[in-house]
């Protein structure tokens, strides 16, 4: 399994199905290997705050890239998305959001609360497979973060 | 013997008795004549006196001008000359009035308004343009008064207007009364009176002898004739015996003054007359008695003696006339006017002079002859008949004729003017009674002379006189020449002689100098120009002076100013002018004749009546044109009359016109004079006075209309006289008369009412408005009241006047309708009062508890009650109160919440309870014995009096209002009173509970509302989260279908063969095409569901980049696309761009099978609607299917041949329904479809 530190692109994705479709066309550009898949958005939040009453607010993680759905279970994306942008250590994690939902609302919401992206997940698979490999080709290898979070790993994350 | 001596004494001593009496009553007559004379020839000199100051253009002007404007003019020269007037005849008084009758001036600063009889007089004599006398009467200070009256008038002639006029008074105590008191002759009781009717009576005017303060006062009764003044003003003349108002018996003698009112009755003591009879009496007695003697003495002596007693008779008689001669004589010597008794003297036929018989005193004061008497006329003033020949012809004309002549004259031979009255005694004889007038007539003369001095002085003094050269220039001017034209001798020498010459005169003035070279002499009439520019007219004689060598050197003019003259004869040529304008103008007929009656001259107006022309009437007389013989024969008399009696006459006759219709004709002739005072015919003035008889007969019709009025008209009409007690304080009044109203009314005869005593009349000893009538009679203010009478129950208006003092007339009218209607009137107010309080103040109730007490009060404070209630009735049948009064509750002496209870379900009996029961009001006025009264609860306040109203909805009785203890009876007004406000209060109950039932069902209304509303926004909600989760959750399953397909065609697809890719494939298609359902179909929704953001659309700009973008879609097709200019539209932008996408799109698919594809995008406004249009000319459809179209999901071609999910359109009806236009299509299959949606147009 691949140290924390490396993930690079955190996927929150409730459906299976899509999951498994998302990873495979990532895996297409061997983007999978600093890849974890959580399945609702608590994993996700605990995923990169660390575990839940941690009150220093402290980013524990820093993927490159956090590929969102909004319709998760327990906590839905768009709190997720909030809370990431809504912390100044966190709010500079590129957030990319792919979701089935074209619905106005919820792409202005998106924008306001500070998403980098919204993607609508095609219905063609083929449309579908590319959008996500070049997505996960954008995010990864060609986007720059700042290099004082960029790949320092946090202390507190070491075996 | 004896029997005959004793029948002849007895015949004697009655002549005797005769005769005595005819010579005391010739004296009489005399004297009365006298008197006569002197009042007329007083009241002529008055006249005389207006006349002469009438004429005064100096006085008339100045008058004008300071009435028209009293700052103008001074009244001190009008008052000096009034002064004068006074000084001259010792008037009492003498005013100015206007042509209104106020007086302006007067010399007594009197300013108090003159009485209606002079006002009447002072304008009749405005009317007639000559002076009058008024009647007697009493002024200020009981001075008897008798006014001259001098009308003013602007200008003689026709255009004469009324100025004012002069009032002279006379007070008749200094100027009459003397004329009458003094009496010729020593006498006892002898005395004049001047008497006048007045009404049913006759009233004496002057002082009388035997009783004092009796002017105007005294008055005897015309029915007592045998006092000489009734016998008088009924019309007696001459000489009666009678008693006098002492009741003495007296012997007088009447005379009627002409032109008056008055009459003059000289009377003297029977006793006193016949007193000189009695002694002559007594000794005809003792004649008889002597010739009784004598007869038995022997008849030889009886003869003898009775011859000699015979004579001593005649001697008797012969004293008693000398008695009666003495009595003349005195008369004659102690009259103010003087008196002639004369004979005339013939020669032949012809009167040669008069011979002096009898003068009286008077006559040698006033004509300074002295011994006359005896002696002819001749004798006493030589030159008489030389110098004043028309006395002698008029005094022979009275001697002859008898008739009376009256005139003034001025007498050459004596320089005096008289004025004269002769009439004849007897056959050749004539008595003049005159008075000398020269003082006035000196006056008048001598202002005529001095002005004729005047005139001659001033012509003589124009005279100028020049020396011309043959050329007309002067050589020498007199001064006269320069003081009359103005200029200076300079002036004359420096500029032309010419230059001062009329032009229009010059022909005549250069004919004059030719002829005057030739050595004539002319004279001719030119003008001279003044300095100051104006021109005299001048006549001028020249004569031309020869020179040495015998020809014409000089000429010598002699110029008079004739320029008054001129202006005379221009006068009297306008003057003409104006006469013959007045007289051709005249309606009335108007002609001159000679002193044959031979017409001279006829107006129009006398040719339009006779019917002849000028030429016919002129020179002949009535005679010979009247073909009616009567009428000209009567005309001719009074000719005759008029011309010889010198004497104006007025006649009216009826004359027949050549038509034959008949007309009233007044004419009125006066003798024409000579200058020298002869008669030489007359002028005549003709007025058809048929108009003037037509007004009589209408005034007796009118009066005669008002006698029927009186009769028919339908107010009560009487007459009544005051009774007064002793103390003459009005007791009761009398009936004098009333019409047949009064009867109709009271139902009391006319002939029992009349005279009739309204104590009697009208109820033992009662005397309706005896104050009021009395106040009316008595002081004649009139005075109208209205009155009820019980006996009658009418109400009357009755008006009351004074026809005259001590009188009252009543106009009744009966009003009793006209009150019942105000009555009515006043109640039908008080319940609209009611009504109007209850529903206007109703509005403002929330309660029906509210409503209750606020009808109550209305009601209450309407009928005057103490307390009331409202009662309803209620589900149970039994009633419940909703209001009871404050009074009500402060009486109620019981706890107030047992009360409360107490007037919840009570049952429905006691007296009110009929009320509800018959739905009737019930009145209760005496409620304790009322048939079904059960008494009131322990403390219920005591009931005096009970009225009930019923509530009625309809015909049901729902309730009642209950009032009671008015202070007086309730009755029917005050139930109707109450009646209105109850209805007003079923009204208003409805009212209020209806708005009540409105309010509940309001409320209800909103809940319900606000229950959907909230419904609605939970579906919305819902609907809202199952097109999230349709969009979200149908989608996945797809995406996975659709990518394990995928997966398996990319990793797996060799392990396939054909058939099992092409499946695949076919599920891969499939998943994608729902997909696009889905999509679409979310697009749909949102459509419809998300708010519209109205800005300004360009329309040709989008629809140009949605083409364009449609055209990326379909590469390498070819269309030729026309986009005509569209108007710009209000609406979603994402939106109205759908629109355009969905149908342009459309568009381009469906033409793609033409090989030369053709889109035209058109718009217009019209008729308040944007209307755009997209034309393609592609495969098109079937109108029968054109409803299909915007279905959703509703296709007319298949998906292999055109692809879509029939979206489109449903989505293009939504967004254009939601913008509140319309979208329709139009298409023939295979021949292009249009497509038209609309937009509403731009509100400014």
């Amino acid at each position: 399994m691949h140290g924390m530190n490396e993930v690079e692109i955190l996927l929150v994705e409730d459906n299976p199905r899509d999951a498994e479709l998302a990873m495979r066309a990532l895996q297409k550009r061997n983007l999978t290997n600093k890849l974890v898949w959580v399945k609702d958005g608590a994993a996700a939040l605990e995923f990169i705050f660390g575990p839940r009453g941690n009150a220093d607010s402290k980013v524990r993680r820093r993927p490159k890239v956090v590929l969102l759905d909004l319709k998760l279970p327990k906590v839905d994306g768009m709190e997720v998305l909030r809370q990431i942008k809504a912390n100044d250590k966190a709010k500079s994690i590129p957030v990319v959001i792919l979701t089935s939902s074209r619905e106005e609302p919820d792409i202005v919401q998106s924008y306001e609360l500070g998403v980098n992206s919204y993607i609508v997940k095609p219905v063609s698979f083929d449309n579908f497979s590319e959008a996500v490999s070049r997505l996960g080709l954008y995010w990864v290898l060609i986007n720059q973060p700042p290099e004082h979070f960029g790949g320092a790993p946090s202390s507190g994350s070491k075996p | 013997m004896l029997l005959a001596t004793l029948g002849a004494g007895a015949w004697f001593y009655h002549s005797q008795r005769q005769f005595s009496r005819q010579d005391a009553g010739f004296a009489f007559e005399s004297i009365a004549r006298l008197k006569l004379e002197s009042i007329v020839l007083w009241r002529e000199n008055q006249l005389g006196e207006a006349e002469e100051l009438m004429s005064g253009r100096f006085l008339t002007d100045g008058v004008a001008r300071w009435l028209s404007d009293p700052r103008a003019e001074s009244s001190g020269r009008i008052l000096s000359r009034l002064r004068r007037a006074q000084d001259r005849y010792h008037y009492a008084d003498v005013l100015l009035v206007d042509t209104e009758g106020r007086v302006r001036l007067s010399l007594n600063q009197r300013t108090e308004p003159l009485p209606p009889e002079t006002l009447l007089a002072v304008s009749a004599a405005l009317r007639e343009h000559k002076p009058a006398l008024t009647d007697l009467r009493l002024g200020n200070d009981s001075v008897p008064i008798l006014e001259v009256i001098v009308p003013l008038f602007t200008d003689s002639g026709s255009s004469s207007k009324p100025i004012g006029a002069i009032v002279l008074q006379n007070d008749a105590r200094e100027s009459l009364y003397p004329l009458i008191q003094t009496w010729p002759v020593p006498s006892r009781s002898a005395e004049a009176l001047l008497v006048r009717r007045d009404g049913d009576a006759v009233l004496f005017l002057n002082e009388l002898r035997h009783r004092q303060d009796t002017p105007f006062k005294l008055r005897i009764p015309l029915t007592r004739t045998d006092v000489p003044a009734v016998m008088a003003v009924l019309g007696k003349e001459g000489l009666f015996e009678g008693k006098d108002y002492r009741g003495v018996e007296v012997l007088s003698v009447l005379k009627p003054i002409p032109d008056s009112p008055w009459f003059l009755v000289a009377k003297a003591d029977s006793a006193e007359v016949f007193a000189g009879w009695r002694f002559r009496s007594f000794l005809i007695l003792a004649l008889i008695l002597g010739c009784i003697i004598a007869v038995t003495a022997g008849i030889g002596i009886v003869w003898q003696r009775n011859l000699k007693a015979h004579y001593r008779t005649l001697l008797q008689v012969e004293t008693g006339r000398r008695d009666i001669e003495k009595l003349y004589r005195s008369l004659f010597d102690n009259m103010l006017n003087g008196f002639a008794y004369c004979r005339m003297i013939y020669d032949g036929d012809r009167p040669r002079d008069f011979i002096y018989l009898v003068v009286n005193n008077a006559f040698g004061a006033l004509t300074g002859l002295k011994d006359v008497v005896g002696r002819n006329a001749s004798e006493v003033v030589p030159g008489v008949w030389e110098r004043d020949p028309e006395l002698l012809e008029t005094f022979d004309r009275v001697a002859r004729t008898g008739a009376p002549e009256k005139f003034e004259t001025y007498l050459e031979s004596m320089k005096m003017w008289f004025s004269v009255s002769v009439y004849r005694p007897q056959e050749g004889h004539f008595v003049t009674v005159f008075d000398v007038i020269t003082r006035r007539k000196q006056a008048e003369q001598a202002l005529r002379e001095s002005e004729e001095r005047y005139r001659l002085l001033a012509d003589n003094a124009e005279d100028f006189v020049s020396l011309n050269d043959t050329h007309g220039n002067p050589l020498y001017v007199s001064p006269s020449f320069y003081r009359v034209t103005g200029w200076t001798p300079d002036e004359v020498q420096r500029t032309s002689w010419r230059a001062r010459l009329h032009p229009e005169d010059m022909p005549i003035i250069e004919h004059a100098r030719d002829v005057n070279l030739a050595g004539q002499i002319t004279t001719i009439e030119h003008r001279f120009r003044c300095r100051d520019g104006s021109w005299i007219w001048v006549e001028s004689r020249c004569k031309p002076i020869f020179g040495s060598n015998g020809k014409v050197e000089h000429l010598l003019f002699w110029s008079r100013d004739i320029t008054a003259r001129k202006r005379a004869e221009l006068a009297l040529r306008e003057n003409e002018a104006l006469v013959r304008s007045i007289t051709d103008h005249s309606e009335d007929t108007i002609f001159v004749k000679d002193r044959d009656s031979r017409f001279l001259f006829v107006n129009p107006a006398g040719l339009r009546q006779t019917g002849l022309t000028l030429e016919q009437m002129l020179g002949h007389s009535d005679m010979e044109l009247n073909p009616n013989a009567a009428e000209a024969a009567a005309s001719m008399a009074a000719d005759l009359r008029v011309m010889s009696s010198r004497l104006t006459e007025t006649t009216e006759e009826e004359i027949v016109l050549p038509g034959g219709e008949r007309r009233m004709l007044l004419t009125e002739k006066t003798p024409r004079l000579d200058p020298d005072g002869n008669v030489i015919g007359l002028v005549g003035i003709s007025r058809d006075s048929t108009k003037r008889k037509r007004m009589e007969e209408a005034l007796r019709d009118s009066e005669e209309r008002f006698r029927t009025l009186y009769a028919s008209m339908t107010e009560i009409v009487a007459l009544h006289e005051i009774v007064t007690d002793a103390e003459g304080r009005a007791v009761d009044y009398r009936i004098l008369d009333c019409n047949p109203a009064f009867t109709k009314a009271t139902g009391i005869s006319r002939d029992r009412a009349v005279g009739a005593l309204a104590s009697e009349l009208y109820g033992a000893g009662k005397v309706p408005f005896l104050e009021t009538y009395a106040r009316v009679a008595a002081t004649g203010e009139p005075a109208s009241f209205e009155t009820f009478f019980d006996l009658l129950s009418k109400h009357f208006d009755i008006s009351v006047f004074s026809p005259k003092r001590g009188q009252f007339a009543t106009v009744t009218e009966d009003i009793t309708k006209r009150k019942q209607a105000e009555g009515r009137l006043a109640k039908q107010q008080a319940l609209l009062e009611g009504m109007n309080r209850v529903l206007r103040e109703a509005i403002l109730c929330e309660t029906e508890k509210e409503l209750a007490d606020k009808c109550l009060t209305v009601a209450q404070e309407l009928t005057g009650s103490q307390f009331g209630f409202v009662h309803e009735v209620n589900a149970a049948g039994t009633v419940d109160s909703l209001a009871l009064t404050d009074p009500g509750w402060t009486a109620c002496r019981m706890p107030q919440t047992e009360a409360a209870m107490l007037l919840k379900g009570m049952p429905i009996r006691g007296i009110w309870a009929n009320t509800i029961k018959l739905g009737e009001a019930v009145i209760a006025n005496d409620p304790a014995s009322h048939p079904d009264r059960v008494g009131v609860p322990a403390g219920h306040p005591p009931l005096l009096r009970f009225m009930g109203v019923p509530l009625k909805m309809g015909e049901k009785a729902i309730g009642l209002i209950g009032l009671a203890n008015k202070a007086s009876d309730y009755d029917r007004e005050d139930q109707q009173v109450v009646e209105s406000v109850a209805s007003a209060f079923v009204e208003a109950l409805q009212r209020l509970r209806a708005r009540q039932q409105m309010r509940a069902l309001n409320a209800f209304l909103d809940r319900r509302v606000q229950q959907r509303t909230k419904l609605l926004e939970t579906t919305n909600k819902e609907l809202e989260s199952f097109s999230y989760s349709v969009s979200h959750d149908l989608r996945a399953p797809l995406r996975a279908i659709s990518g394990f397909a995928g997966i398996l065609t990319e990793d797996h697809a060799q392990r396939l063969d054909d058939e099992g890719r092409r499946l695949l494939g076919t599920i891969t298609g499939e998943a994608k095409r729902m997909g696009q359902l889905i999509d679409d179909l979310l697009h749909f929704s949102r459509a419809g569901r998300q708010p519209l953001q109205a800005t300004e659309v360009d329309m040709s700009a989008l629809a140009r980049t949605v083409f364009d973008e449609c055209m990326v879609q379909a590469p390498g097709r070819q269309l030729r696309f026309k986009l005509q200019p569209l108007p710009g539209a209000q609406g979603d932008t994402a939106m109205i761009r759908q629109v355009w996408a969905n149908i342009i799109s459309n568009a381009v698919k469906y033409t793609r099978p033409k090989p030369a594809a053709e889109i035209e995008i058109t718009g217009h406004a019209k008729g308040g609607e944007l209307v755009y249009c997209v034309k393609d000319n592609g495969v098109g459809f079937d109108m029968q299917y054109a409803q299909k179209l915007f279905g959703v999901f509703q296709r007319l071609h298949a998906e292999s041949e055109f692809e879509g999910t029939g979206v489109g359109l449903a989505l293009v009806q939504r967004i254009i329904h939601r913008h509140g236009g319309r979208v329709w299509a139009e298409s023939r299959l295979n021949e292009g479809a249009t497509f038209f949606f609309t937009l509403p147009a731009k509100k400014e």
